[in-house]
């Protein structure tokens, strides 16, 4: 029983952060229809903000990183995929990748590709038992982070006016647009919303790993865009159920395979996943987007 | 006063439309019929600024709209109702109501404002709360119009309001659209069904392959033998199968 709940914990800290990946990446592809894989070097940038600021208040550095990486998302946007937006969807890919790379390399030229050591939160490694489960304190937090922030964005996407937009333009950008709703408006803002996301990413995760390196977002990009998938690409409600149901295949595949088969954990996740998209290639939950003939 | 003087429209290297031209005075009802890819639709998406025009222009009381950004277009009163309605399916019925009613401000204005509307549609009334992509065909199309007509639209267009619904919903569609002429809001109605759209509106345009082959009061349309011929593209009286207008291909 204990290890059933000792799992549980770990599947809902490490899917917690996949569904936060997935969300972001998932929100912007829903409006947009771009695969932002720039996002993990959201995440990345955010790490580096959290090293920078190393040794000022908890709430600061919070506060800074956040900003920072909201920033960050609104400028990529503006500059870089606005001139793009309604191109087809390889030059989006490739656009995308672009800028993923050039964030990476910017930060190579500052800091070289070398791992570089961050001591954040370093009282929340102490593990706290309870219920004969231990956890450390930091894994608590990060559930307890995903949560408010998953139910927070719940009740903002259902009860707020750009909300609603926001959830009618993921459907249906141009009818959205035919409702009068400002498209770069919205779009900034769901860009802004994708900044929170990895900026608490990347907190959590560099006060997880405690390193940082220029490519340290490429895995959980991919991560969760591969949640977007699974979950269904254009449903918000699919990221998130795409995060947790990764981070629950990684979480029991790191229990019940054989000690001498978990270095190749990955292959295993990766082939489960294969096998959901085999019998749902939609995805798990389906979007119905308005499409109208011309 | 909405003019449209020889507008151009093309996909690529196909034209859709060849020069169209055409006015809808203030408080006037016109429809455009004709054929499926007669550009019908395309002509809706040209004003609403949904497709680039290629050549040709759009005013709208003197000003023109080609070029202007959906939004900008939509914020001067020009409202469509597009073809499969264009309902956000995974929102509530009541959530697509307040995304028409977004322009006002004030919740009380806009909570009248819903249920000013909502007095034509008494069975949308009743499904408030529930996700628009379970309403049928007929509800979704009233959905549809209401949600337009919360933009407060000085002119209305509408992309085969009729389409893929039953008889007795299509009558429904109509009465509405008879209520809203008669409150003086300019319609532009795009139907395949002729005859129908011949009923609903005061002058009618002709489309096939992307220009106009005929135009005229819907009185002096309805049963004249040059209107067949120009929506079929044949004279009708040579071909004795193919006479109604109705349910036309």
């Amino acid at each position: 029983m204990n290890e059933v709940l000792q799992a549980a914990v770990d599947a809902a800290s490490v899917g917690g952060i996949y569904a936060l990946m997935a969300l972001g990446i998932g929100l912007i592809f829903g409006i947009v229809r771009l695969v932002n894989f720039a996002h993990g070097e959201f995440v990345m940038v955010g790490g580096y903000a959290v090293l920078l600021l190393a040794g000022a208040p908890t709430v600061a550095v919070v506060a800074a990183t956040l900003i920072v990486v909201i920033v960050l998302a609104l400028g990529v946007e503006r500059v870089a995929f606005r001139p793009l937006r309604g191109a087809a969807m390889p030059t989006l890919l490739v656009g995308s990748f672009a800028v993923s790379y050039f964030i990476q390399h910017v930060v190579m030229m500052s800091y070289g590709g070398n791992t570089v050591g961050v001591d954040f939160l370093p009282r929340l490694s102490k593990s706290i038992e309870f219920g004969g489960v231990s956890a450390p304190a930091l894994q608590l937090v990060a559930i307890a982070i995903t949560v408010l922030l998953l139910a927070g964005l719940a009740f903002c996407l259902k009860a707020t006016r750009f909300g609603i937009e926001m959830r009618a333009a993921a459907e249906d950008l141009r009818m959205a647009r035919l409702m009068g709703v400002p498209t770069n408006l919205i779009i900034a803002l769901a860009f802004a919303i994708s900044g929170v996301l990895a900026g608490v990413v990347a907190i959590v995760y560099v006060a997880q790993i405690g390193v940082l390196t220029p490519r340290m977002g490429v895995q959980p990009a991919l991560i969760g865009f591969v949640a977007t998938v699974v979950g269904g690409m254009g449903s918000l409600l699919g990221a998130v159920v795409g995060g947790f149901l990764i981070g629950t295949i990684t979480v029991l595949l790191q229990v019940v395979l054989p000690l001498e088969l978990r270095d190749f954990r990955d292959a295993f996740l990766f082939g489960s996943l294969f096998l959901i998209l085999l019998v749902r290639p939609q995805g798990l939950i389906v979007v119905r987007s308005a499409r109208e003939r011309v | 006063m909405l003019t449209v003087d020889t507008l151009h429209v093309r996909y690529g290297s196909i034209v859709a439309l060849r020069g169209i031209s055409l006015t809808i005075a203030d408080g006037e009802a016109v429809s455009v019929v004709g054929p499926n890819g007669a550009g019908k639709s395309t002509l809706l998406h040209a004003i609403t600024g949904v497709v680039p025009v290629a050549d040709g222009t759009i005013t709208h009381d003197g000003d023109s709209l080609v070029g202007r950004p959906i939004e900008r277009i939509v914020g001067r009163g020009i409202s469509l109702v597009p073809e499969h309605r264009g309902i956000f399916t995974s929102l509530t019925v009541e959530e697509n109501l307040l995304m028409g009613a977004r322009a006002l401000r004030d919740r009380s204005e806009r909570a009248m404002e819903i249920d000013r509307v909502l007095e034509l549609f008494p069975a949308i009334r009743e499904r408030l709360r529930r996700p628009a992509g379970r309403l049928s065909g007929g509800e979704q199309q009233q959905l549809a119009i209401a949600r337009s007509l919360l933009t407060r639209p000085r002119i209305l267009l509408l992309d085969e309001p009729s389409l893929g619904l039953a008889p007795q919903m299509i009558e429904l569609v109509y009465e509405i659209l008879a209520r809203l002429r008669g409150e003086g809001i300019t319609l532009l109605l795009v139907e395949q069904n002729a005859h129908r759209a011949l009923e609903a509106t005061d002058r009618c345009y002709v489309l096939r392959t992307g220009r106009i082959e005929l135009s005229g009061t819907s009185a002096e349309l309805r049963g004249a033998p040059q209107f067949e011929e120009a929506y079929f593209g044949f004279d009708a009286a040579s071909s004795p199968d193919d006479t109604s207008l109705d349910g036309a291909p």
